[in-house]
């Protein structure tokens, strides 16, 4: 009898446990249109431009609009801008807004809202990391911070006509890719006559009113966002009802794509599907994949201060690693070798610039002439949590020991590869970036002066020929500085460059419309991707 | 101090101006000598304020209260999951020492003992997200919007198992030595004598001396389990305490970090003191003045 009641009671749990799963998915069974996109790491900050972070952007690119956004092929799209001019001079940039735009609580966006985020974000009482993007416009220091208040040189001309007056003559394309393309405007009526401290407060931010194509529902904080569809969207209504941006770690990614749990990934440095998945990913048969040429880079590093670290060493180093290697085996052919920060990808890419040849003999050479000291052990820093850099490092070490050069790696999290090479302590680094289309992007670890100019380079050569190159005004006229610049970078070989990585990329097949492309550009335009449910 | 400072990873911009960068370690108070930040902090902290992030700029205390709750959800299922398992499996093998069921569950207790937490975690991924598609591959909840037990249960499962392999296997090693040298006891073995069944004498006379080591390791486990299910937490995405620390130190976001830091010294002496409570509970013959 007591048996029997105990197989009661069993039966009687089991059941209640299923009716509370059949529940979910009784109630799963009225079918929104929801896409999920998953990045690697979580934004730090909900102020559009209080973060150097990528990860941000994607959040605010759903809730705010940009002026406008960068293809990948360098040219730019309109967002909240529908068009813009520069002046005959080059001293000043003209947007002409979108009149349909509205904040999502209903009141227009006008230009009003745009000279109000250009002051906001110059207060220097406020918060904004990012704020040397406003470093171009008159009334501002070097940093992008107003010499007065109000003084940046902004100006509205009606309702959906501003313009931005320049320092001085510059080549627009880079002021609109290196500001308007992340400058996210904020409503006015929300912010006005807030101070400073309220502002600074991420209580303001939390939940945002922008004008974007989705709204700001709710969120886990460091696990997801969750966003519903802003139905009046003026540049079109998303296809779908719901967008959620999950964190989740890379080695995660492939299994969300496969599972349907995830269906499409940031992009770029920001969610791709790794090296070692990338044969799985192409056989999945509910996945599209992409490989997408980028203008990323990595770069070995070269102590120049260093008094055995004399150029033709340097050379040595360079002609002793072996690219080819590099690309077809680590990379499994999804990047192209390098010799200096200008990638292939880009208009500024000097055609004419030979590859650097891999000599390990000629190399060993040099090094005996320069009476290199061998018996002297190398300190090569590398970052941590990039595997495939890791893995280039330990090529690059088995290379110079080739010639009989001692290398001790030692991998570091990113902040002790900061200090560390930037205290001067070492002989060798490995560093990334995400390169963009501004030919002069490398110019600050070229500097003299910079912070993160860890060749320790002194002479300003190579920031004279970009700074040069920069002044000119038309494309035609910068190139041959940035031929110039690819040509010495390789002679000097301060920083031999390695290799650019392609985006790998993957998304269901149940979205079309995507332009993955774009991604590596911060520009994802979720609104125009079509969901098939 | 680990080397590098929260001004750093503020470097991955090489375009952040040197003055910005400047106003931002003044703001931030790291001009001040290392002893003016942590008094600071410690001035701050006995008025009840742990401060705020480096990176974020957000109260560390709302940082980690709303991280709490997950870490704690976690927490809890583990430690359930692997007193369950553990328990029984312990009694088991010891009750019947140098036997196949014995050498079995010995066997298994190392294989899960020395089975690291992001290896499994990947395994099981791969087989049930990946290959089954029965599991979410990690987070908290689906994309549908809804939150509900239900579906909470489903994302429990996997950093569930995860977490408590490593303890299931130690805890079994526990819980068979204890039990071991419970049964040797002279009061055992009358209670045997007296003509009491076998089982009966385990679980009544033995399991509750047997426990006593093994409240103990559990109790130990309390703290590392709220701030360091690092790795469990990294490879599900679940939004804790750990993964939390794990950004901070690399950010060197240390107020995040001293307060998480105090949360773990917090729950390391409850942990101590609900241990000596079941100590007593357990064992009539401990009492506390």
């Amino acid at each position: 009898m007591k048996l029997r009641t105990r197989r009661l009671r069993v039966l009687v749990l089991l059941v209640a446990a299923l009716a509370i799963l059949g529940g979910s998915a009784t109630a799963q069974n009225v079918k929104p249109k929801i896409v999920t996109i998953a990045m690697t790491n979580a934004w730090d900050t909900m102020m559009p431009v209080n973060t150097n972070s990528n990860y941000g952007l994607l959040v605010y690119d759903q809730i705010y609009d940009r002026l406008v956004v960068t293809k990948a092929d360098g040219s730019f799209a309109p967002r909240l801008a529908k068009s813009w001019s520069v002046n005959a001079s080059s001293t000043a940039i003209t947007f002409i807004l979108n009149e349909k735009a509205t904040w999502h609580d209903g009141k227009p966006v006008t230009a009003q809202d745009v000279v109000f985020t250009a002051q906001l974000y110059s207060n220097p009482a406020v918060k904004a990391l990012a704020r040397y993007r406003l470093n171009y416009f008159a009334g501002t220091d070097d940093s992008g911070a107003e010499t007065s208040p109000g003084s940046i040189a902004v100006k509205a001309e009606g309702d959906y006509k501003v313009t931005f007056t320049l320092k001085k003559a510059i080549f627009a394309d880079t002021v609109i890719d290196q500001w308007a393309t992340a400058f996210f405007v904020i409503p006015k009526h929300i912010f006005q006559g807030k101070t400073p401290a309220e502002i600074n407060a991420p209580t303001l931010w939390a939940k945002p009113v922008g004008s974007g194509p989705f709204k700001y529902e709710r969120e886990i904080t460091g696990e997801r966002m969750e966003l519903v569809a802003n139905k009046n969207y003026f540049l079109g209504a998303p296809d779908f009802d719901r967008l959620v941006i999950r964190i989740m770690p890379s080695a995660s990614l492939l299994s969300g794509l496969i599972s349907g749990e995830v269906d499409i990934i940031a992009g770029g440095a920001m969610g791709s599907i790794s090296l070692d998945d990338w044969p799985t990913a192409q056989k999945q048969a509910n996945l599209v994949t992409e490989s997408i040429p980028t203008l990323n880079y990595q770069t070995l590093i070269i102590n120049t201060q260093q008094p055995y670290m004399t150029q033709r060493v340097r050379q040595a180093f360079n002609m002793a690693i072996n690219r080819k290697i590099l690309v077809d085996a680590l990379l499994r052919g999804q990047g192209v070798a390098l010799m200096t920060p200008i990638s292939p990808a880009s208009p500024y890419f000097n055609q004419k610039l030979k590859d650097i040849p891999y000599d390990p003999a000629r190399a060993a050479q040099i090094l005996k002439e320069e009476k290199f000291p061998f018996d002297k052990e190398l300190v090569f820093y590398v970052p941590s949590g990039n595997i495939a850099r890791e893995r280039t490092a330990v090529l690059i070490e088995q290379d110079f020991e080739k010639l009989g050069v001692k290398v001790r790696i030692q991998t570091v999290d990113f902040p002790t590869l900061m200090n560390n090479m930037r205290s001067g302590t070492h002989d060798f680094g490995i560093i990334g970036s995400g390169g963009t289309l501004d030919p002069a992007e490398s110019r600050e670890m070229v500097s003299p002066t910079s912070t993160v100019n860890f060749s320790r380079l002194t002479s300003t050569l190579l920031t004279d020929i970009i700074d040069e190159g920069a002044a000119k005004l038309t494309f035609a006229t910068r190139k041959p500085y940035f031929d110039k610049y690819q040509e010495m970078v390789a002679e000097l070989s301060h920083m031999p460059y390695l290799y650019t990585t392609n985006a790998l990329m993957a998304y269901n097949k149940r979205l079309s419309n995507v332009s993955a492309v774009d991604f590596s550009r911060l520009n994802w335009r979720a609104w125009e991707w079509k969901v098939n449910n | 101090m680990a080397p590098g400072s929260p001004l750093d990873a503020l470097l991955a911009d090489p375009n952040i101006n040197p003055a910005e960068l400047e106003r931002r370690r003044v703001e931030l108070g790291l001009d001040n000598p290392i002893l003016i930040q942590y008094f600071t902090w410690l001035g701050q902290f006995l008025r009840g304020n742990l401060g705020f992030s480096f990176k974020t700029q957000r109260a560390v205390l709302d940082m980690i209260a709303e991280r709490l709750g997950p870490t704690a959800i976690l927490a809890a299922c583990s430690i359930t999951l692997s007193l369950i398992v553990s328990i029984p499996l312990g009694i088991m093998a010891a009750a019947k020492p140098y036997s196949k069921r014995d050498y079995l569950f010995s066997s298994l207790s190392f294989l899960m003992a020395a089975t690291p937490n992001f290896f499994s975690g990947l395994v099981l991924i791969y087989i049930f997200a990946a290959v089954l598609k029965i599991l979410p591959t990690g987070g908290m909840y689906d994309s549908s919007g809804l939150r509900n037990a239900a579906i909470l249960a489903r994302h429990l499962i996997l950093p569930t198992l995860v977490l408590s392999f490593q303890q299931i296997g130690s805890w079994i090693r526990y819980m068979r030595g204890s039990m071991l040298e419970v049964l040797q006891e002279d009061y055992i073995r009358t209670a045997r004598a007296k003509g009491l069944k076998r089982w009966k004498v385990i679980l009544k006379h033995g399991l509750k001396n047997a426990l006593i080591p093994v409240v103990t390791v559990v109790g130990m486990s309390v703290p590392s389990l709220v701030g360091g299910a690092v790795v469990t937490e990294q490879v599900f995405g679940w939004p804790g305490v750990g993964s939390l620390m794990v950004q901070s130190i690399a950010a060197r976001d240390y107020p995040v970090i001293m307060g998480i830091t105090v949360l773990v010294a917090f729950v390391v002496l409850v942990a101590n003191l609900v241990t000596d409570l079941i100590y007593g509970l357990l064992d009539p013959r401990i009492r506390y003045a």
